[in-house]
């Protein structure tokens, strides 16, 4: 995560959104997006938090110009999102990996690179690199549907990425990937957005989103309920976590007896550890060390 | 427009096809078509009888699988991307939504075309298959030659005259038939003024007589200069029935093809009439190979399926796939009728009175021959621009109605469907939950 100054310039700058969907008569049917502001800065990762049918799904696609604002603006790159050169500088990952099957991985993030306007020497020279980037290169020539659902994932990452665009829209990035795979995704995440380049993610794994995010909104009902640094958001007043290494527990026992002196109500203790993914990641990581895949 | 980006999809749109087996498929089905027909459906035992079910039945049928493929794979292309949602990634690319309606388009035209060279190839192969050897078959290569098509000079025979119904009148009038009483003449000169023919020429007419019954009668036909006729041809025919008379090339001067058509005096003479309409009598001169006038009736055929091919695009950029599919059913069966809403629009009746005279129309009659004379605006030129049938009596596909066909089908009727499409595409919002 990094810190973003307040005056960085908006790239996302959505007032008073509001998306109606209506019926074939012109009834409003869902009110999907309501009084939606949000503001992107440059160089951040913002993410989109809520439960489903929140109205996440419906912002991206009115942020790249698939459906279009009921009332309220919206700018994008100072530009409107159905502006084709406006896209020129946006990429987008879709919640689930929308490609075609018949294609190789490489004919893929070629096609992409085409319509990303990528001349032939750096069309192939970037498709080279991002297959690189999502791990694929043994699998360049193998049709996108033979492929398990990560290594599609992977080539819907690169294909966002294809065209190397300042802002990236990503849409579950972490969904159906292995550990290793959403830890590789988070730190690409993180990489790119310390390249200058701007996030927004849109995410049901909270603390994939706590790993990456700087800022959040969480969405409920297409409104905003709560929006902010996460940091601020996360905290608790008044309460801290200490982690304490070296501690017996005769000092322990000490300790939390002096604490509670002070501080005087409960105090928590527990034994710390590591998380579930940090473990696995190292786990498999040393294994395939040891004995790397034929 | 970013060249990169159209090949880009033109490329998409084919290996589609290829890969999806559904080039394979209507390959497959084309030869099944065009080298199965001929199997199934007999003929007269000639090989000009096998030639004529080539080209009326099997070239048609072809031609029939192509345009529903046109219009299926045209619905598909845009509708099924919707549908499945792999369109939001390209949509959401720097790509102007009618760079995806010309590229899909671009690349089902692509497809046609190599389709259509598919099919002229096997079916010059079956034609050089059955062909008997040495051109000993002259009906077959009548049939093979391009032939142009002459109607008799009436006005420089002294037919169109002047009748006037009232002072001043100076209108023309030509009669639809004329009666020869026996022991007259007739002498008529075809215009064939250009070059002379490339072969025997082909004269068909169509006689009756004043008889009440339909016992046959005689008719001598001279082909030549008057009084030197180069071919004298006597004929016996049932009244109404067409007849075909060979003429040789040595007929012909730069003056034109002059005939003359003697009522001979016999034991029961009768009073000829002969149809000076379109369908009476006419001249074929051969003018070009069967190869040549193959190709232009292939191009024409092409012109018509990227006319088809922009309506199928259209329909899949408006439309849901099974909706976008049974428009472009409808439309194939509209166009398989434009001869029959070309008869109601023109006649103004869409079915057979029982009674003799014509019935009263009510306003709802009005309302359903107001919508045939649309449709028929839009069809008449489908009949017109249909080689097939040209092809299958070894007529010339000139090359007028293949330019006509290219402007009229390949560009504007398909400019008129890209612009219609294209209007509601780029307006259309991609990505409502549950509509696509």
């Amino acid at each position: 995560m990094s810190t973003i100054p307040h005056d960085a310039p908006a790239v996302i700058d959505a007032r008073g959104l509001n998306k109606v969907f209506r019926d074939f008569w012109g009834r409003p049917k869902v009110r999907a997006v309501q009084d939606l502001t949000l503001e992107v800065r440059s160089g951040e990762v913002f993410g989109l938090l809520g439960p489903n049918g929140s109205g996440k799904s419906t912002t991206i696609k009115m942020l790249l110009g698939l459906l279009y604002p009921t009332s309220g603006e919206l700018r994008v790159l100072g530009g409107s999102p159905r502006d084709a050169a406006t896209r020129e500088r946006l990429g987008y990952m879709p919640e689930e990996s929308y490609l075609y099957k018949y294609l190789t991985a490489q004919e893929t993030l070629e096609f992409y690179a085409s319509l990303g306007g990528l001349r032939s020497r750096r069309r192939r020279q970037r498709v080279d690199e991002m297959i690189e980037l999502v791990g694929l290169a043994s699998a360049r020539h193998r049709r996108v549907g033979e492929f398990s659902k990560g290594m599609a994932r992977r080539v819907g990452f690169a294909q966002a990425l294809i065209h190397d665009p300042d802002v990236l829209l990503l849409d579950e990035p972490t969904s159906g990937l292995d550990p290793i795979g959403c830890r590789q995704v988070k730190d690409l995440i993180l990489d790119l957005a310390r390249r200058g380049k701007t996030i927004l993610v849109c995410s049901h794994y909270l603390a994939d989103m706590q790993d990456v995010c700087d800022r959040v909104a969480i969405l409920l009902d297409g409104r905003v309920c709560a929006q902010g640094p996460v940091r601020e958001l996360v905290r608790q007043p008044d309460t801290w976590r200490i982690t304490l290494e070296g501690v017996d527990d005769a000092l322990r026992d000490r300790l939390v007896a002096y604490l509670q002196e002070q501080c005087g109500r409960p105090v928590a203790v527990e034994p710390a550890g590591r998380s579930l993914e940090s473990l696995f990641v190292d786990v498999v990581t040393r294994q395939r060390a040891a004995s790397p895949p034929p | 427009m970013n060249l990169p980006r159209l090949v880009a999809i033109v490329r998409l749109t084919l290996r589609d096809a290829v890969r999806s087996r559904v080039v394979v498929s209507l390959l497959a089905a084309l030869l099944l078509v065009l080298v199965g027909l001929p199997l199934l459906v007999q003929s007269d035992g000639t090989p000009a009888g096998r030639l004529r079910i080539i080209l009326e039945y099997a070239l048609a049928a072809a031609i029939g699988l192509l345009s529903a493929a046109t219009l299926w794979a045209g619905c598909a292309t845009v509708a099924a991307e919707l549908q499945d949602r792999r369109l939001f990634i390209v949509l959401a690319k720097p790509v102007h939504r009618w760079e995806i309606w010309l590229g899909k388009w671009l690349g089902i035209v692509v497809m046609d075309a190599a389709a259509l060279a598919v099919t002229g190839l096997v079916v010059a192969a079956l034609v050089a298959v059955i062909r008997p050897a040495g051109g000993a078959d002259s009906q077959f290569e009548a049939l093979l030659s391009a032939r142009d098509t002459f109607h008799p000079d009436w006005a420089a025979a002294g037919l169109v005259r002047a009748v006037p119904a009232a002072a001043g009148d100076t209108r023309q009038f030509e009669p639809k038939s004329v009666a020869l009483l026996p022991g007259h003449s007739l002498d008529f000169t075809f215009p064939v003024s250009a070059t002379a023919p490339g072969g025997p020429m082909e004269l068909r007419a169509r006689l009756g007589s004043a008889r009440p019954n339909r016992a046959p009668f005689a008719s001598l036909w001279e082909f030549g200069p008057p009084g030197k006729p180069v071919s004298v041809v006597t004929s016996t025919n049932a009244p109404g029935l067409s007849m075909a008379l060979a003429v040789p090339a040595a007929a012909w001067s730069p003056g034109g093809v002059h005939v003359r058509l003697t009522n001979p005096v016999g034991r029961d003479p009768a009073t000829l009439v002969l149809g000076t309409g379109v369908g009476g009598v006419e001249l074929l001169v051969p003018r070009d190979g069967f190869a040549v006038n193959l190709t232009r009736g292939l191009l024409v055929v092409f012109a018509r399926l990227a006319f088809l091919a922009a309506l199928g695009v259209t329909a899949g950029c408006l439309l849901s796939l099974p909706v976008a599919v049974f428009v472009s059913i409808f439309v194939l069966v509209l166009i398989a009728s434009a001869g029959y809403v070309q008869t109601v629009a023109v006649t103004g009746m869409y079915y057979i009175p029982l009674e003799s005279e014509a019935p009263e129309l009510g306003w709802l009659d009005r309302v359903v021959l107001g919508v045939f004379r649309i449709m028929n605006v839009a069809t008449a030129p489908l009949i017109r621009l249909e080689p097939v049938a040209l092809l299958a009596d070894g007529r010339r596909v000139a090359w007028a109605i293949v330019a006509e066909a290219g402007l009229l089908l390949g560009l504007a009727y398909s400019a008129v469907a890209s612009l219609f499409g294209l209007w509601f595409f780029t307006r259309r919002e991609v990505g409502r939950a549950g509509t696509e």
